[in-house]
């Protein structure tokens, strides 16, 4: 049943200028045919890290603090959820960067992608 | 003064959240939950075969009504209502308003023989305040929040959107009347201050704003914080540092969710894991560890945390998380301060850890123990100081003569010490003491031990019988006899006993010890007007210096003529000193006549001490004789003549 279910890490865009937002975006997919549960130990659904040559640029959860509920998800067959957050780059290199997004599961569930920032 | 918020009462109250709510409750999947519902049907026995078809099960069919009450599968409701014997479904509404729900961790938490309501007599949390940082609260019937903040707008907005904040601060403080549910602490002062947005996730900077807000601004005692993350921050540290140390509020936090089933590792969250703050593990029904309940050595105390019933916006929820253990510890705080509101933070944090229930899990995983509002309110309460005990003595008398005190009755603290003294009228006597009624003897003073109530009387008699004494004659000091002889003789008071001392052979009566009317006569009296102790005193006889002659005795006779008066006979009786007659000593004498000296002569005594001169055809007269000298061998006449005179 694991198996069925797939993530993805997306951004809006794939390449943005200096300034720009740049919208994240990680999805979970049940591709089974069975109803698939996902476990979330606290309300936070997602995390994002920009990575720049696998050093962290920026971590979406930093300073943030869930509530400590137990909450579950249940994915129907080709249902889907989709996390999306913002990240406004300030005083970072334009070059490409990587970006993991994680489903905050138990366990967790990660997908990388990359994507360019650019001068103009 | 505190002032209710205004309370929407829309009685929208649900058995059990239906899907729509992301929120999800027991069981795990939704094709499980069953409902509640009443199905109004055309054909009674074709409608309860679809019940049963479909997985459900008939509770009630009812005779009033063409309607069944029946509990099947939440799926299974669609399908149903389309059957042609269904007319129509609905949900039971309402269940939790027809009577108050106790959620199985409210009845926990005071300990499994005792009732909230018996601790509730002492204390139910009124003039206690709580701040529940979270996601908000939303109005609810159950609830009432007199105030509250949003630090992340920085308005007085903190309406819960979410649906976290209302079901926490349900735990904590839900009404108690006759709807809903209760919370631990149904009369604190509840504050709802929005750190965390509707999705259940805040910022650190929010965070920390809303301790600030709550320790400094509104100066609440305790801060609930169900929120954490596994990212340690030294400035949200600093602020519950500050928050405890400094302004004497009460932290407390989830310890998190991070737990792994055999509870292994060090896994507890911030900011419970500061030390300003205490970490709540959570619990199941069983007493167990929640699974998912972070260990570790912050863990300080455990409460239930799992299916945990509460007030949520629209109605009532159950969840599951140590979002939920945490209030509970909350709310017992707040019982423990009620109950004794001159604690300070610390030392409610102590009563909560030394009150904790032992679980007979590690200490990594339940702290303490679990949490025991019984214990700890106990505990808590003040003890009255014992109030000091009063007993009466009764002081009596009977017959002649007084006390004191005085007869009467006198109150005296417990344990004391009572002295009393009975002094007879004249010819009376007190014969004995009477304490409660037995007889206790006649010490004088008497002391009586204030250990109960008593009653003292003196018992005074007339003195008319006559009175003895005893004469006690010791054994004398030295060798002697005295009469009466030695020991105790009784007398009648008033008698005159003569008493007498009779010295042994070497040995002279020297005086009495004692009262006695001479002390220097051997024999002399006693009176006895008391109890008398006598005793004679013989000492020895000093021996003179040896060879000493001394005249005993000088005598006269006559004999011869016709009436045998004619001629003079002067005898001298000599002895020595050991009372020996001395023979064949000289003897030299003047014989007067009148006061002329009639002869000297010279004789020697004899073997019976004795020399006589005789005086043939002596004339009349009186005759008188000095010794003048007396030797004799070995022996020193002392120079004395006794005493002598006759007339021929």
């Amino acid at each position: 049943m694991r198996d069925a279910v797939v993530v993805e890490t997306r951004t809006n865009k794939n390449k943005y200028s200096v300034g720009e937002e740049v919208e994240l975006s990680v999805a979970v997919n049940n591709t089974g045919s069975s109803p698939v549960e996902l476990i979330f130990t606290s309300a936070q659904r997602c995390d994002f890290i920009v990575l720049k040559d696998d050093n962290e640029v920026w971590h979406w959860s930093s300073g943030k603090m869930f509530a400590m509920i137990i909450e579950q998800l249940i994915l129907k067959p080709n249902e889907a959820q989709t996390y999306t957050k913002i990240w406004k780059p300030s005083g970072v290199t334009p070059r490409k960067y990587e970006v993991m997004g994680i489903i905050m599961s138990r366990p967790p569930l990660r997908a990388t992608c990359t994507f360019n920032l650019s001068n103009k | 003064m505190k002032s209710k918020a205004g309370i929407n009462v829309v009685l929208l109250s649900l058995l059990l959240v239906i899907s729509s709510l992301t929120i999800v409750i027991t069981p795990v999947s939704a094709s499980k939950a069953e409902v509640e519902v009443i199905i109004g049907f055309t054909n009674e026995n074709q409608a309860s075969q679809a019940v049963l078809n479909s997985g459900g099960k008939v509770n009630q069919i009812y005779t009033i009504i063409p309607a069944m009450l029946a509990k099947l599968p939440e799926k299974a409701i669609e399908a149903l209502q389309h059957n042609p014997n269904v007319e129509y479904i609905e949900p039971n509404f309402e269940v939790f308003a027809l009577e108050q729900t106790t959620p199985w961790g409210i009845d926990r938490v005071f300990g499994p023989e005792s009732y909230a309501f018996d601790t509730w007599t002492s204390s139910t949390g009124e003039g206690v305040t709580v701040a529940v940082l979270d996601t908000g609260i939303a109005d609810h019937e159950d609830l009432a929040v007199l105030g509250g903040y949003n630090t992340i707008t920085d308005t007085t907005t903190w309406i819960d959107g979410y649906g976290h904040g209302t079901h926490v601060a349900g735990t904590i403080a839900a009404i108690d009347n006759s709807i809903g549910v209760v919370g631990v602490t149904p009369d604190v002062g509840l504050y709802a201050v929005k750190v965390l947005d509707d999705s259940g996730s805040g910022y650190v900077a929010d965070i920390i704003e809303g301790i600030q807000w709550s320790a400094i601004t509104m100066d609440i005692d305790i801060i609930s914080m169900s929120l954490g993350s596994s990212s340690y921050s030294s400035s949200l540290e600093l602020a519950c540092d500050s928050a405890y140390y400094g302004y004497g509020s009460l932290l407390v936090a989830s310890a998190g969710n991070s737990g792994n089933p055999p509870g292994r590792g060090d896994n507890v969250g911030y900011p419970a894991k500061y030390g300003s703050v205490i970490a709540v593990a959570a619990t199941d029904q069983n007493d167990k560890r929640a699974r998912f309940s972070s260990t570790g050595p912050a863990v300080e105390l455990s409460a239930p945390g799992v299916d945990v019933l509460s007030t949520y916006p629209g109605g009532y929820a159950i969840g599951s998380g140590t979002s939920m253990a945490c209030p509970h510890v909350s709310g017992v705080a707040a019982l423990v301060w009620a109950a004794d509101p001159t604690l300070t933070n610390v030392e409610v944090r102590g009563i909560l850890q030394t009150t904790a229930q032992d679980l007979g899990l590690s200490a990594e995983h339940q702290g303490y123990g679990l949490v025991r509002a019984d214990a700890a309110v106990d505990m808590a309460m003040p003890t009255e100081p014992p109030t000091p005990v009063y007993y009466d003595l009764t002081i009596a008398l009977t017959g002649s003569g007084s006390t004191d005190p005085i007869a009467g009755t006198y109150s005296y603290e417990e344990g004391s010490q009572v002295s009393l003294t009975a002094t007879p009228a004249s010819g009376w006597t007190l014969d004995h003491w009477q304490l409660d009624s037995v007889d206790v003897g006649s010490a004088n003073p008497y002391t009586v031990t204030m250990d109960a109530d008593h009653s003292l009387t003196a018992v005074f008699t007339e003195a008319t019988q006559p009175v003895s004494y005893t004469l006690t004659m010791e054994q004398p000091t030295g060798s002697g006899t005295v009469s009466p002889e030695v020991g105790t003789h009784i007398h009648s008071e008033g008698e005159v006993v003569t008493v007498s001392a009779t010295a042994d052979v070497g040995y002279e009566f020297d005086h009495w010890i004692g009262d006695v009317a001479d002390t220097y006569s051997a024999t002399t009296t006693v009176t006895m007007d008391s109890d008398k102790i006598v005793q004679a005193v013989f000492t020895e006889i000093t021996t003179p210096p040896a060879g000493t002659v001394s005249v005993e005795s000088i005598t006269y006779a006559t004999t011869g003529g016709r009436n045998q008066d004619r001629h003079l006979l002067v005898t001298v009786t000599l002895k020595d000193n050991a009372e020996v007659v001395v023979s064949g000593a000289s003897v030299s004498i003047d014989l007067h006549l009148g006061s002329t000296i009639f002869d000297s002569a010279t004789g020697t005594s004899g073997d019976n001490g004795t020399v006589t001169f005789q005086y043939n055809n002596a004339p009349s007269g009186t005759y008188t004789t000095t010794v003048t000298n007396v030797s004799a061998d070995g022996l020193t006449w002392d120079g004395n003549t006794p005493t002598n005179s006759f007339n021929k």
